[in-house]
């Protein structure tokens, strides 16, 4: 066979068969063409058209199960984001409440205060204290009460010029002198265990009831007269000691704090 | 047997043409996988085979897709007819003459079907090589070095 080059006419080559199955093919496509609105031509197409579909049907399963898996993870993405935000706004709604009851109870306290948000908080066993975002630019020196609007959270333990570190309640090395706001008796309350407190130092004979609310006593060098702290959960007499055991549950949630209050005038005191 | 692989292969065409390619047009040019196979069939079993698979290809691309029937099957009839006869000493002919004849058989099938299917659409000739023939026998000839790579011994083997 001679080699074809570029200028060599290909169709020279075309067998007599090849020609007869094109003319064939053609005229068989002319006659469809030219047929299209045959009716015989239309039960035709309407036969192959049903059997396509039912295959078509079968395929476009496979492919809407794919959309549908496609569609699930786009909702679960949606969701998502649309939990996200909601949180988002509880959050924000939880924290309104929150700003809300403290500025009211600021107006309504004797003290003077500065509001705090809580920064951190330690997790040590022995140590419990908050990182507040104020500190002697906001008028925050040593041993300042902290407070919530429930009552007694701690005192400032250290201040920096934005910064401070309060002293809980529930911190071991905490000391409080508090008072019986009922009956009058003076203690000194000390961190126990737990949530649990005890107030010291009172008498065996003291006028002391379960369910007798604890506050700060003017017998405190630091914290102002009044100020609830706790109440009686339990109470011990032993006779083989001076004073009454009594246990004393703090009235704030220390493990919720978010926002406290300082107080910058320590030397008042609230009526009781 | 090998009537058995091409009537499947084609089935196969058939579908993918039908149900996958249309996602991937690009302004409403859609690369023609079968025509590919009508080629690949010319190449390797002759342009007689080939037209008589275009033939039946046509016929059932033309009801498929309710276009008016004969107009995929003339196209694919010429096309296979012409990949049968310009192909047909591909081994003699440079890489250049086989990638240029590929591309008149490409661009002929898109120019015969466009003819045809756009008889009431007003368009002129312009239009019809420019907006649609060249873009569609360029997306095909795409299509036709992909199809080169994922063979594992090429088209044109």
């Amino acid at each position: 066979m001679k080699e074809l080059r570029f200028t060599q006419n290909p169709f020279l080559t075309v067998t007599r068969q090849e020609y007869f199955t094109l003319l064939v093919s053609l005229a068989i496509s002319f006659v469809f063409l030219f047929a299209n609105h045959n009716p015989q031509v239309e039960r035709l197409r309407t036969l192959v058209i049903g059997a396509w579909g039912y295959g078509l049907r079968t395929i476009t399963w496979f492919q809407s199960m794919q959309d549908m898996q496609e569609e699930l993870s786009r909702l679960r993405a949606r969701a998502t984001r649309l939990l996200l935000e909601n949180s988002q706004l509880r959050e924000a709604a939880l924290e309104n409440a929150r700003l809300r009851a403290m500025l009211e109870f600021k107006q309504r306290s004797a003290f003077d205060l500065v509001s705090s948000r809580v920064l951190a908080r330690s997790a040590e066993h022995f140590v419990k204290t908050l990182t507040l975002d104020v500190g002697t630019r906001h008028g925050v020196q040593k041993n300042m009460p902290v407070i919530a609007p429930a009552g007694l959270v701690g005192k400032i333990l250290a201040v920096s010029g934005n910064t401070s570190e309060a002293q809980l309640v529930l911190d071991h090395n905490f000391r409080a002198a508090c008072k019986i706001q009922r009956s009058r008796i003076n203690g000194i309350l000390v961190y126990e265990d737990g949530r649990t407190c005890r107030l010291t130092q009172v008498p065996k004979n003291a006028d002391v009831k379960i369910g007798d609310v604890v506050v700060t006593s003017e017998m405190s060098g630091l914290f102002p007269t009044g100020i609830i702290v706790g109440v009686v959960k339990k109470i011990k007499r032993s006779s083989s000691t001076l004073f009454l055991d009594i246990e004393v549950e703090p009235v704030v949630d220390f493990d919720t704090l978010e926002e406290v209050f300082v107080i910058i005038s320590p030397h008042q005191s609230i009526a009781n | 047997m090998k009537i058995v692989q091409y009537t499947g292969l084609f089935a196969v065409l058939l579908i993918f043409q039908i149900v996958v390619l249309p996602f991937f047009s690009v302004f409403d040019i859609v690369p023609d996988a079968v025509l590919i196979g009508l080629i690949y069939l010319a190449i390797h079993q002759g342009g007689v085979a080939a037209m008589l698979t275009a033939l039946a290809v046509g016929f059932f691309r033309d009801a498929f897709t309710s276009h008016f029937l004969g107009a995929y099957m003339l196209s694919y009839v010429v096309a296979s007819f012409l990949a049968g006869v310009l192909l047909k000493f591909r081994e003699k002919l440079s890489f250049q003459i086989q990638s240029m004849y590929l591309f008149i058989i490409l661009f002929s099938f898109q120019l015969i079907y466009y003819s045809l299917f756009m008889l009431d659409q007003k368009l002129n000739l312009a239009q019809l090589i420019f907006r649609f023939s060249l873009p569609g026998a360029l997306y095909t000839l795409v299509l036709v070095v992909i199809t080169h790579f994922l063979l594992p011994r090429g088209f044109w083997r």
